[in-house]
């Protein structure tokens, strides 16, 4: 029975993974960007959203979620249109990266300075241990919640990319950035515009993930090698692919933690490497 | 080489070799550390540059080498620097096994794999209590050094890895396994058509460079006497390795020479300048990032004239030719046509011993 | 009326010259053909009319209005659209969202989905498929409409006959008549000189970046081609 709880939070939980990393696929799949920030990102709106809690103590934390998701649509945005615009035009790949780890680094420190390195949580009260019986399993009430934001926001961003007129603009800029220059589309502009919904999808796991679990100014990277696992997991190019990434790594980490509790992530890295060499381009992965 | 070229460089072996007579522990220290980070970015220059393999995880090697080493110097109760040859030895081996998995994987798939290689590793060791588990171990046989050498030592040691891990990544490349890793690193496709058996070079490659980064590791660890899974496997290792190769010049052999010079002068100055507290080592990285999206022009061509500057009294550029064609005219516009300053053109009408010419 | 205008155009890659000082014209209503050899400079010189390539000196003036050195973005909007060499289509997209990408800069004109569809039959039944499931010729279709979609007064082909059937070929040069009718201006760049002098009023010839003869398409000499196509 425990097994069974185990791993239905581990599917819960996976979700939150999920989210992790389908903003870093987003920019990779449309931008071909490898964003080195991504995981201080994350950790920056984990902080913001503490600072917004600390300053309106009545408010729930989920309620925060909305106005942190503004702020980091806003960061990614300005991020993009000043400076990661300037290296996406260069065919070499290493320019991203560099700017991208620059960028992170300052942010890490950035964070020290104002925030100071203690270990912190976002508090949610009761929510964060009230539980609730399903099918005669014990669930925690949280989990749930979180996944099903984390389901509806893939559904929405999923739909946004494949039914609507900005989405097909979007996917057609990934597809040629050139070409799409022809039908009057401004390829910066698209970016701007990807790299704020990146940023704002993965604000709201930042959220979320700090109610579970402590994190500090250093956390970021962490943060990165799991959104990097989900994005190559699901395989590169795939939305739901991310999702289901996410889900395996939760439950693996959780299945793992119930017989080692010392273990960290340890059975979700290892989960990934077997998977990703079994299937070297990843669960749904397409274009290696 | 060339006589100046030559005369520097022995200049430079007696200096290293007198350092800690003239040198205070402070700069010998930093010129120790500055020489671990050379051979470390040389190896991941190594792979990335010239292999074509780009290495998230090279860090596991650092930690690797450290460890065995001081289990090795441990077991045997043998001062740590006896037992050194170890720590390369061990890397290797852990590399020629897991290059037959990672190998699978391709550009993205293969950096991450190694991050959560190295990740996987990094777990293991601080589960393990023998080893010290999460908070590490010391390194108690360091008391059968004379602490008076220990510095110089390590100095010597530092030199000795980053000198090795020049020569050696120039004699790799001057090998067969070398001229097939350069038509690798163009495209590996077509390598592979011309008969080039790009697993083995990528193999090599993978193995020497992770031999270079656990001799590196077990020097710069045996010096602090202290390992543990949080500072052994550390990311932050290959990312400096990746900073210092990127902005020096990858896919060069000067280039991580150039790029550690720049990386530790910024470090410098941005402590002193701008006395920052919140860890010198990752500071000096914001001027860099600024440095190079305000004016990435400039800062590539002030890095240019500074790499061709060191390029022209380290690397060799006297190429040999030999020429051989009966046909007068023919041969006469070969040569015209090849001759270059760096070149020397030999050409004859026929050889009557084609072997004995060729250097081997 | 004069359509378009370029007036000694030097055009560039990096430090390889490309184009040599190079005067050209249309009218509207006219089919003017650009051939040359491989490497002769159609298709830069069609990728500096969109703004896809910057021009370094000379000028260009569409309608009288200079567009040399604005960006693709906005010469778009100005009437000018161009089926790239390689047909270029969105491979995320499928036929039918690939023609109204076409349509996001669309100026008041006849041309509608509907129209195309009834110029290119066989897309009505492909509509939602995507590119790489078409044929050659097909996928040059999508291409085609997808610049007819924005109702170009000036309408840049690059060599949409190659790697095509004679038959399609036919079918593809056919369809231009229609689009000739609904008072759309054509420039046409072929390596094959017999479909361009056919189906163009005046011809153009280019080598190595220059222009080495023009004049009516079918009062021309094949031997006055073939030094101009080949060089003397």
């Amino acid at each position: 029975m425990i097994w069974i709880e185990t791993i239905v939070n581990g599917v819960l939980y996976g979700g939150l993974y999920g989210l992790l990393g389908v903003g870093l696929a987003l920019i990779v799949g449309v931008m071909r960007v490898v964003n080195l920030s991504h995981g201080e990102f994350i950790v920056l709106s984990a902080f913001v959203g503490v600072s917004l809690a600390h300053v309106m103590p009545g408010v729930h934390p989920l309620i925060l979620l909305a106005p942190v998701a503004v702020i980091a649509f806003g960061l990614g945005f300005g991020l993009q249109a000043v400076l990661v615009n300037r290296v996406v035009t260069r065919p070499d790949p290493f320019a991203s990266i560099l700017l991208t780890f620059g960028v992170a680094v300052v942010m890490r420190n950035l964070m020290v300075e104002i925030f100071g390195a203690d270990p912190r949580t976002l508090p949610a009260g009761r929510l964060a241990h009230a539980s609730t019986t399903i099918a005669g399993l014990s669930v925690g009430v949280l989990p749930i919640l979180i996944l099903i934001m984390s389901v509806a926001l893939f559904t929405l961003l999923q739909l946004v990319i494949m039914r609507t007129r900005f989405g097909r603009i979007v996917r057609a800029t990934a597809d040629n950035r050139d070409v799409v220059r022809l039908m009057g589309v401004n390829p910066g502009r698209v970016y701007n515009v990807v790299m704020g919904l990146a940023l704002a999808l993965a604000s709201v796991a930042g959220m979320l993930l700090a109610i579970r679990s402590s994190f500090t100014p250093y956390s970021g990277v962490e943060r990165l090698l799991i959104s990097f696992e989900v994005v190559v997991l699901g395989g590169l190019g795939t939305f739901w692919g991310a999702m289901v990434g996410g889900i395996a790594l939760g439950v693996a980490e959780l299945v793992g933690l119930k017989f080692d509790p010392n273990a960290g992530p340890l059975y979700a890295h290892l989960l990934f490497l077997v998977v990703v060499l079994m299937r070297p381009n990843g669960l749904f992965g397409a274009r290696p | 080489m060339t006589k100046v070229s030559r005369l520097v460089l022995a200049l430079a072996g007696v200096a290293a070799a007198a350092g800690p007579w003239w040198l205070g522990d402070g700069p010998m220290r930093f010129l120790s550390e500055l020489f671990l980070m050379l051979a470390m970015a040389q190896t991941w220059n190594l792979l990335a540059g010239y292999a074509g393999l780009v290495s998230m995880g090279q860090q596991v090697f650092v930690g690797l080498g450290a460890y065995s080493l001081f289990v090795t110097s441990i077991a045997l109760n043998l001062a740590p620097f006896w037992v050194l040859p170890v720590a390369p030895l061990v890397c290797a081996a852990v590399a020629a096994v897991v290059a037959l998995f990672l190998f699978r994987l391709r550009e993205a798939y293969f950096a991450i794999g190694t991050w959560v290689f190295s990740e996987v590793v990094s777990l293991t060791i601080s589960k393990i209590e023998r080893l010290g588990g999460e908070r590490g171990m010391g390194l108690p046989t360091a008391k059968l050094i004379d602490p008076r050498w220990l510095e110089p030592l390590t100095f010597w040691l530092s030199t000795a890895t980053a000198a090795g891990a020049i020569v050696g990544t120039y004699a790799l490349l001057r090998s067969r396994v070398g001229l097939g890793l350069m038509t690798v690193r163009d495209n590996d496709l077509a390598a592979a058509s011309i008969g080039v058996d790009v697993w083995r070079c990528r193999f090599v490659a993978f193995v020497l460079a992770a031999a270079g980064c656990g001799l590196a590791g077990a020097v710069s660890f045996a010096a602090t006497l202290y390992a543990a899974p949080s500072l052994a496997f550390d990311p932050n290792w290959v990312v400096v390795m990746m900073f210092v190769v990127l902005i020096g010049g990858i896919g060069t052999l000067e280039g991580p020479i150039v790029g550690v010079i720049i990386y530790f002068t910024l470090s410098e100055l941005v402590t002193v300048v701008f006395n920052l507290s919140a860890g010198w080592y990752l500071d000096h990285k914001l001027p860099a990032a600024d440095l190079y999206r305000v004016d990435p022009n400039r800062l590539r061509d002030m890095v240019t004239i500074v790499r061709d500057r060191i390029k022209e009294y380290v690397v060799p550029h006297r190429k040999r030719l030999l020429v051989i064609e009966d046909n007068d005219i023919e041969r006469e516009s070969i040569v015209e046509l090849l001759a270059h300053d760096d070149i020397e053109v030999t050409a004859v009408g026929h050889d009557p011993e084609p072997s004995a010419r060729c250097p081997a | 009326m004069t359509l378009l205008e370029v007036d000694a155009l030097d055009a560039f890659y990096g430090d390889f010259q490309a184009l040599f000082d190079l005067t050209i014209n249309v009218d509207a209503g006219e089919t003017v053909a650009l051939i040359g050899a491989n490497g002769a400079g159609k298709t830069t010189f069609l990728k500096c009319l969109v703004g896809l390539i910057e021009a370094k000196r000379g000028e260009i003036r569409f309608a009288g209005e200079p567009i040399g050195r604005e960006p693709a973005e906005r010469i778009s909007r100005l009437g000018l659209s161009l089926v790239p060499e390689g047909r270029l289509l969105f491979a995320s997209l499928s036929v039918e969202e690939n023609l109204t990408m076409g349509a996001l800069n669309r100026r008041p004109g006849s041309w509608t989905l509907p129209r195309v569809y009834d110029l290119f039959p066989v897309l009505r039944e492909r509509r939602r498929q995507m590119p790489n499931a078409l044929s050659g010729g097909q996928q040059h279709m999508v291409a085609i409409g997808r610049a007819l979609m924005s109702n170009p007064r000036l309408l840049l082909c690059d060599e949409i006959s190659l790697g095509l059937a004679p038959l399609v070929i036919d079918q593809i040069y056919a369809s231009f008549a229609r689009i000739r009718a609904e008072g759309a201006s054509i420039v046409l760049v072929e390596q094959d000189v017999k479909r361009a002098t056919s189906a163009a009023d005046r011809v153009y010839c280019l080598l190595k970046g220059r222009v080495t003869l023009q004049g009516p398409a079918r009062g021309l000499a094949r031997d006055q081609l073939s030094r101009a196509y080949f060089g003397a």
